[in-house]
Formats: C-alpha cells, sequence, structure tokens
C-alpha cells in the first residue's frame, strides 16, 4: 500500500521536511534540529503525523457532548480530549440540557486544565462519530474537497471537530457517509484516496 | 532445596542450539485490540505477551495527579496458565508489582509526559506464555504499543537480556539458561544507548558485563529494525476499523 517514494517515520528519527501540522505533541526541536515523536510518514517533502494524540490551541473548531453543569459557572463537555470542555455560562444565550450536541471554537486553555470554548452553536441531535484525530486533515482533504464530495454525494450534513468528533445530521444517506469516513480513516496514508472515495459514494 | 547440576552447554553451543550472540526468533504486531488506543503482540520465542495502552486521561484516584506531568500507570501482569510453575491468583503479587514498577520506571525515561499535565497514561502487560525474558519483552511491547496509540516518546527503545551461561556470557537466556545459569542482566536501551532499565541477578565480573553490554548494543539494532518492521507492516495493509458511537455519554 506505500509507494516508493514514502518513507514512515518512527519517533527520534530526524525530520529535515516542512511539517503540514501544529508541531504540538508531534516534533520536538533540539540544537536546531526537528526530531518526530510519533509514527508518521514524509511524503513529497512534508512530514505528515500517522497517530497522534490531539493537543487543543486556541481557535481550533470542536464538536462536543455537553456531559455535565457546573451551577453558576457553566457547561462541561465531552471532547474526547484528556480535559474536559467548559462553556462559560456568561453571555451565553442558549440553554444546553444534558447530551446536546455543540459545535464550538476553542478561546483558550486554562492553566487548570479546562479547554474554554466560545462561538458555541447548538446542534440538532444527530450522530456523533469518534475518528483518530490525526485522520480529521485526511477526510477535510485539499482545500476542502474531500468534505465536499461526501456532502454532496450523500446530502448529510457535517461538522468536523478536529478534536476527533464529527457530528452528521439526520437527512440524507447517513449510512453511506459512515462508509465513506470508515474507508478514508482505515486509507489514510494511501494516495490518490479522493478519485476511490468519489467512485465508491457514486455507486 | 538442592542446586540441581545441568548442563547448559553442548560442545561449545547453547542446548536450544542457538550460539551465544543469537536471539530468539521475535514477531511484533500493532493494532490488536480495537477498544484501546493503541495496542500491540509480541512473540519472542515461546514469550507471548499482549500490551494494550489508554490515555491519556483524566487521572482516578484525583489525588494521584501531577500539575506538571502525565503520570504512567504499568501493570505486569502473567495469566495463572502462563507457565508450568503454579502461579496461583492474577492478581498483583510480589513478582507483578515488581516488574511494573521497573518498567513504568524505564517507560518514564522516554514518554514525554511533561506535554500532558494532570493526565494518566495506562499501560497494561498480559503475559500469556512465559519463557524467560518476559520483563523486557513486556518492555518491547509496551514501546510499540506506545507507537501505535501516538503518545509522544522521545525515542524508540528496546529490552534485551545478556547473562552468564556455563562460564559464557550469552545473549537473550531462555527458561533454562535462565533457571539454571549463572547469571541474567536485563537492560533496556534507546536507540542512541541511553540505558532505562538495567538489573542483574547473580555475578558477574566488571569484564564479563563489558562483554554483555557490547553483545546488548550489538543486538539491539536488531530489535531496533524489528520494530520498524513492524509499524511499517502495519501501513502495508489495509485494515478497517469499525468506528465507534460516542454514545457513552448519550443516555
Amino acid at each position: 500500500m506505500l509507494d516508493e517514494k514514502t518513507r514512515i517515520v518512527l519517533p527520534g528519527d530526524v525530520i529535515r521536511e516542512k511539517v503540514n501540522r501544529n508541531e504540538a505533541g508531534i516534533v520536538r526541536e533540539e540544537n536546531n534540529t526537528k526530531y518526530a515523536m510519533v509514527v508518521g510518514m514524509v511524503r513529497e517533502g512534508k512530514f505528515i503525523p500517522l497517530e497522534h494524540v490531539y493537543v487543543p490551541k486556541p481557535g481550533d473548531p470542536v464538536v462536543g457532548v455537553v456531559s455535565g453543569e457546573r451551577r453558576g459557572i457553566g457547561y462541561v463537555v465531552d471532547l474526547n480530549t484528556y480535559y474536559p470542555g467548559l462553556i462559560l455560562s456568561r453571555g451565553l444565550r442558549i440553554k444546553l440540557p444534558l447530551s446536546s450536541q455543540i459545535f464550538a471554537k476553542v478561546a483558550r486553555i486554562e492553566s487548570g486544565g479546562n479547554i474554554v470554548l466560545t462561538d458555541v452553536k447548538r446542534l440538532p441531535m444527530g450522530r456523533v462519530v469518534d475518528v483518530p484525530a490525526a485522520k480529521v486533515p485526511r477526510i477535510i482533504g485539499r482545500d476542502m474537497a474531500m468534505l465536499k464530495i461526501i456532502k454532496e454525494k450523500t446530502g448529510v450534513d457535517i461538522y468536523l471537530g478536529f478534536n476527533g468528533y464529527i457530528w452528521l445530521g439526520r437527512r440524507g444517506d447517513v449510512a453511506k457517509a459512515i462508509k465513506a469516513i470508515k474507508a478514508i480513516v482505515s486509507k489514510a496514508h494511501i494516495k490518490g484516496l479522493t478519485d476511490e472515495i468519489t467512485e465508491m459514494l457514486s455507486k | 532445596m538442592d542446586e540441581k547440576k545441568v548442563e547448559l552447554l553442548k560442545d561449545g553451543k547453547r542446548i536450544s542450539g542457538r550460539a551465544f550472540d543469537e536471539l530468539r526468533e521475535v514477531k511484533i504486531k500493532l493494532g490488536v485490540l480495537d477498544e484501546a488506543d493503541g495496542s500491540s503482540y509480541i512473540e519472542w520465542g515461546n514469550n507471548k505477551v499482549i500490551v494494550g495502552v489508554y490515555g491519556p486521561k483524566e487521572v482516578i484516584p484525583r489525588h494521584m495527579e501531577n500539575p506538571s506531568k502525565a503520570i504512567l500507570k504499568c501493570n505486569y501482569s502473567m495469566v495463572t496458565f502462563c507457565s508450568k510453575e503454579e502461579h496461583g491468583k492474577m492478581g498483583p503479587n510480589r513478582r507483578s508489582v515488581e516488574l511494573s514498577k521497573v518498567i513504568r520506571e524505564a517507560l518514564e525515561g522516554i514518554v514525554e509526559t511533561n506535554l500532558f499535565p494532570r493526565t494518566q497514561i495506562e499501560i497494561y502487560m498480559v503475559v500469556l506464555e512465559a519463557d524467560a525474558g518476559t520483563r523486557i519483552a513486556s518492555f518491547l511491547g509496551a514501546v510499540a504499543a506506545l507507537l501505535d496509540a501516538g503518545i509522544p516518546i522521545k525515542d524508540i527503545a528496546v529490552g534485551i537480556a545478556a547473562g552468564k551461561v556455563g562460564g559464557k556470557v550469552v545473549v537473550d537466556l531462555d527458561k533454562d539458561e535462565d533457571n539454571f545459569g549463572e547469571a541474567d542482566f536485563p537492560v533496556a536501551l534507546t536507540r542512541t544507548g541511553d540505558i532505562l532499565l538495567l538489573q542483574m541477578d547473580g555475578k558477574l565480573t566488571k569484564e564479563e558485563v563489558e562483554e554483555a553490554l557490547g553483545l546488548i548494543f550489538e543486538k539491539s539494532e536488531v530489535l531496533l529494525s524489528k520494530l520498524r518492521e513492524a509499524v511499517e507492516e502495519k501501513y502495508s495493509k489495509e485494515v478497517v476499523k469499525e468506528l465507534k458511537f460516542s454514545n457513552k455519554i448519550i443516555k
């Protein structure tokens, strides 16, 4: 499945190529040399991580599920991360009952570990699917090409979070969309995937 | 108990037929468990170890959390049927507590724990079949599972045991050599040669330790390339995994 131009990189290997992602938790720098910290691959002069833990940073769009309420403070959100998400009730105009699905942006990470969210949008009840965070950029595709194809061919509303949660609406062929996402996750390291997915969805 | 005299060397060769610097066959497989964040399965001679990694996640109990780094929780256990000897129940015993501790301390040398303060990373190692050298096989499995989980580590590392059998320094002891040999010397080390774990059972002279370390450094290259092959193999196959719906909260 891997072509000759692709090279697998293990932690501790020196990286001379451009890093295509947020470097937190993926690459470390020592004496002006970059070392990989996770398994990845080098293709066309770029280093792409194949597995990594999602490290939140301000501005990241995320999908979450409300898991609790802290009286006077706000809502606790499950973001599939090691710290809970937090929506502050100050300035919040909507009510969020337990297990409601939301789309938001990371505002900041508190020193205590809470991930404070902003621009919160409550989504209608749909399905939230869990994928590895390392595969999310592949589901989006270059200039959102892959995501556009899935949306067009299946007619499903999709919200993608960088944290690895994907929200799928109830309209359209949801089963087909999930099948496509599943295929992308398991074949993320293969070249020319967009054509394959287009073909798969056109059937 | 009377010490049995067992001849471990025959015609200048080990009873298993291996050369003094020959390893047993090692097979590594990544991603064997679906529920775990990372997992691996190791076959090292007759040793069979399965490892699962979970995390980073919230620390339970809360008072154990460290505000500056993640804590590692290692659990080494042997199943009751893992060897001919009596092993009793699978719960924590003297042996498993010691090995969990030494493996945890070795892993703390490579895992980038400072990236995830106030969290824990759980590593479960279960020995399905034991034939000497399970601590280093479990360590190798833990490193492979961490690679599979995508938890940041500084460098890949492997473990290797050397020892003294019939007056000769040999590498990778099997059960008979471990039980009736003169010394057992397990070491875990990174690619750059940083030693993460070093234990010794028995007696070795200074020269013999140097010789053993030389063999270990030489043979670690073989294991490091095995680890790389295992990762390459994982991505050379098309594995379709079931997606999980995050309905753990939705009641």
